[in-house]
């Protein structure tokens, strides 16, 4: 008998042989550490959601009582202290007649203030603000100068209209009427500015006429509210760059003779909301829906068994002690080369929560933003296409690809906008987001920090 | 209960299944493991490590390979992680030109498995793991190399001398029985 003959003999017998274990012991061992974890991941989940609904709902029910409050004449001081006074400037107006003067006097004296829209002030910037601030101021007193002429003959209507006490800081004491009232709408407080001229000085041109020097004391613009919604609607894709170089323990235990990963390649869409502070600071959330998908190909050795009529089916002790062994049909374990190709799917589910600023010039804004998005695995799946045509979908267990269902990453983006409308903007959001996981399982493909690379398309409505 | 069925019942991670297959092949795999430790108490921690792997790569096994060997091969593939694939280094090289004796007494055949097993578990760390591999579970020595990261020839010689250590020790053996 020749060795080979030996060590073959033996090496089948021990493939056979099943030693003693304590297997009730053991699966009691086993038995905790493949349970799957079940996390509680439902509540904490949607605390920070939760968090800044109850801080959106603070600062929209802050702004809305102070618009409601509007509405209330009695308020109204409330509002216009808290407008932002502009430069006061003098305006000559028209020659007048001398014994006119106490008329135009007592005009501005009973309606010295006059609302106009915000649009229809100048340019801030632009070279002929001054003067055109003038003119607009000018044009604005005369009309409510002709609108006072008329009133002062009928003193009843004055006393008709609402005397408001202003303020704690300007004592200011403006009558309006009903014309100015009907622009204190709940809708357009936002959009108008208040301007208040008076008589600077008079300067007599002759014994007949006199020129009042107008001064616009004060252009009261109203302030911005505090905070600002938004909604919006993102659509991206993603490419995350992920090193492999320490998978190497999955390559053994499934025996792949050659393996070529994918980066992982992902699509996304999600709703945002967004409060904006009026210092521009903004916290946004939403919900977010993503599915990363990872191509695997690989040359897979499986064991399998093929039928041989040299396998050793017996073996025979003859008288003299010799044991022969007797070859029949049996079976032998062969291995086969299979080329497959896998494609993994992971879709998550993520709760965002950033912090951001906006740089705004004119319709074009700037926003980076950082913050964290909490993920939740909402389904893991995938599908596998093997050289010989049988193609297979499998799902992949929770507890096979994730110790836990939950995870953070954290992100970095910069909204790029343009205001389209007044209140609807559209943008390109590039964006860096990190996996900073609690997936350690060893078998796992999205075990390690993998890094995204992505841009979104963003639209969105202010309110 | 049949083997498809327990491989179905634990991919959907029923554990009555999960503990049928650690029932039904514990045993054999702990021949495996025990062929690659130093001593029952290793082996019992390999196969326990074992089985844990098993059970969360069971997604990928494909059937059309055979289950057992599947799983033989994450038992050596662990047997081998947990000593940490280095001991084989601390021996020496240089027998590839080793010639092993083509007579052997066919009263060798006699042995049984526990006591093949002690013969094999007598050898040197890295001669045992080479054995195991090349004899036992049927690697060639280029696989073996990259198992254990190791070139062909140091396999080969390792198993040469594998080989003589191990028939000297039967030799022996048998002289002290006779």
């Amino acid at each position: 008998m020749n060795w080979n003959f030996f060590e073959n003999y033996h090496a089948r017998k021990l493939k056979e042989y099943s030693s003693e274990v304590n297997a009730e012991e053991l699966w009691q061992a086993i038995e905790p550490q493949i349970q799957a974890k079940k996390d509680r991941h439902g509540l904490w989940f949607l605390f920070p959601l939760l968090c800044l609904g109850a801080f959106s709902y603070l600062a929209f029910y802050t702004t809305n009582t102070e618009l409601e409050e509007e509405e209330e004449p009695s308020m109204v001081s409330t509002s216009l202290n808290n407008m932002v006074v502009q430069e006061a400037k003098h305006v000559p107006l028209i020659p007048t007649k001398t014994n006119e003067i106490s008329t135009v006097k007592k005009a501005l004296s009973s309606a010295p203030s006059f609302f106009t829209e915000k649009k229809d002030l100048p340019e801030k910037n632009s070279t002929s603000y001054k003067k055109q601030l003038q003119n607009l101021a000018l044009q604005k007193t005369l009309q409510n100068l002709n609108t006072q002429n008329s009133t002062i003959s009928t003193k009843s209507n004055l006393s008709e209209s609402r005397t408001l006490k202003q303020n704690k800081s300007n004592s200011l004491e403006t009558d309006f009427s009903e014309k100015g009232n009907s622009f204190i709408q709940k809708e357009s407080i936002s959009k108008l500015a208040i301007i208040r001229p008076t008589i600077f000085k008079q300067e007599k041109l002759n014994t007949d006429y006199t020129i009042p020097v107008l001064e616009i004391e004060k252009i009261i613009l109203p302030s911005k509210r505090l905070f600002s919604f938004s909604l919006g609607f993102e659509i991206g894709l993603g490419y995350s760059i992920k090193d492999y170089s320490e998978d190497t323990e999955n390559m053994d235990l499934i025996n792949f003779m050659k393996r070529i990963e994918s980066p992982l390649e992902s699509t996304g869409a999600g709703m945002t909301f967004e409060v904006k502070h009026r210092s521009n600071f903004f916290l946004q959330t939403g919900i977010n829906y993503s599915r990363f998908n990872q191509r695997i190909k690989l040359d897979q050795v499986i064991p399998g068994t093929v039928q041989t009529e040299n396998a050793i089916v017996e073996l025979y002790t003859n008288s003299n002690g010799e044991v022969i062994p007797i070859l029949g049909l049996g079976s032998e374990t062969v291995e086969r080369l299979y080329k497959l190709t896998h494609y993994n799917f992971h879709e998550f589910i993520s709760v965002p929560i950033m912090l951001g600023y906006e740089f705004k010039k004119k319709s074009l804004s700037l926003s980076p933003l950082i913050g964290i998005n909490f993920n939740l695995v909402h389904n893991a799946n995938g599908i596998q296409f093997s050289g010989n045509n049988i193609n297979s979908k499998f799902d992949l267990e929770d507890s096979d690809w994730f110790d836990s269902r939950t995870s953070l990453s954290y992100h970095i983006g910069l909204g790029i906008n343009y205001q389209l409308k007044e209140s609807f903007n559209i943008g390109l959001k590039p964006y860096f987001n990190f996996q900073k996981n609690d997936i350690n399982s060893s078998i796992n493909p999205l075990e390690q920090g993998f890094k995204t690379f992505g841009m979104s398309i963003i639209s969105s409505y202010s309110f | 209960m049949d083997e498809k069925t327990i491989i179905v019942g634990c991919k959907k991670g029923i554990a009555k299944y999960q503990k049928a297959l650690v029932l039904k092949y514990s045993g054999m795999l702990m021949t495996v493991a025990r062929r690659y430790s130093y001593d029952k108490s290793y082996a019992k921690d390999i196969l326990q490590e074992a089985f844990v792997k098993i059970f969360k790569s069971l997604d990928r096994y494909e059937e059309q390979g055979a289950f057992e060997a599947w799983m033989r091969r994450i038992v050596i593939h662990t047997a081998l992680k947990y000593f940490d694939k280095s001991s084989f280094k601390k021996e020496h090289h240089g027998l590839e030109n080793y010639e092993l004796s083509q007579d052997v007494p066919k009263v060798f055949l006699k042995f049984n498995e526990e006591e093949i097993m002690n013969y094999i578990n007598q050898l040197p760390d890295g001669y045992k793991q080479v054995f195991n591999l090349f004899v036992i579970e049927g690697y060639s020595h280029k696989e073996i190399g990259e198992i254990l990261n190791i070139g062909e020839s140091t396999s080969r010689s390792q198993l040469a001398r594998a080989r003589k250590i191990l028939q000297n020790q039967l030799i022996s053996a048998k002289k002290q029985t006779a």
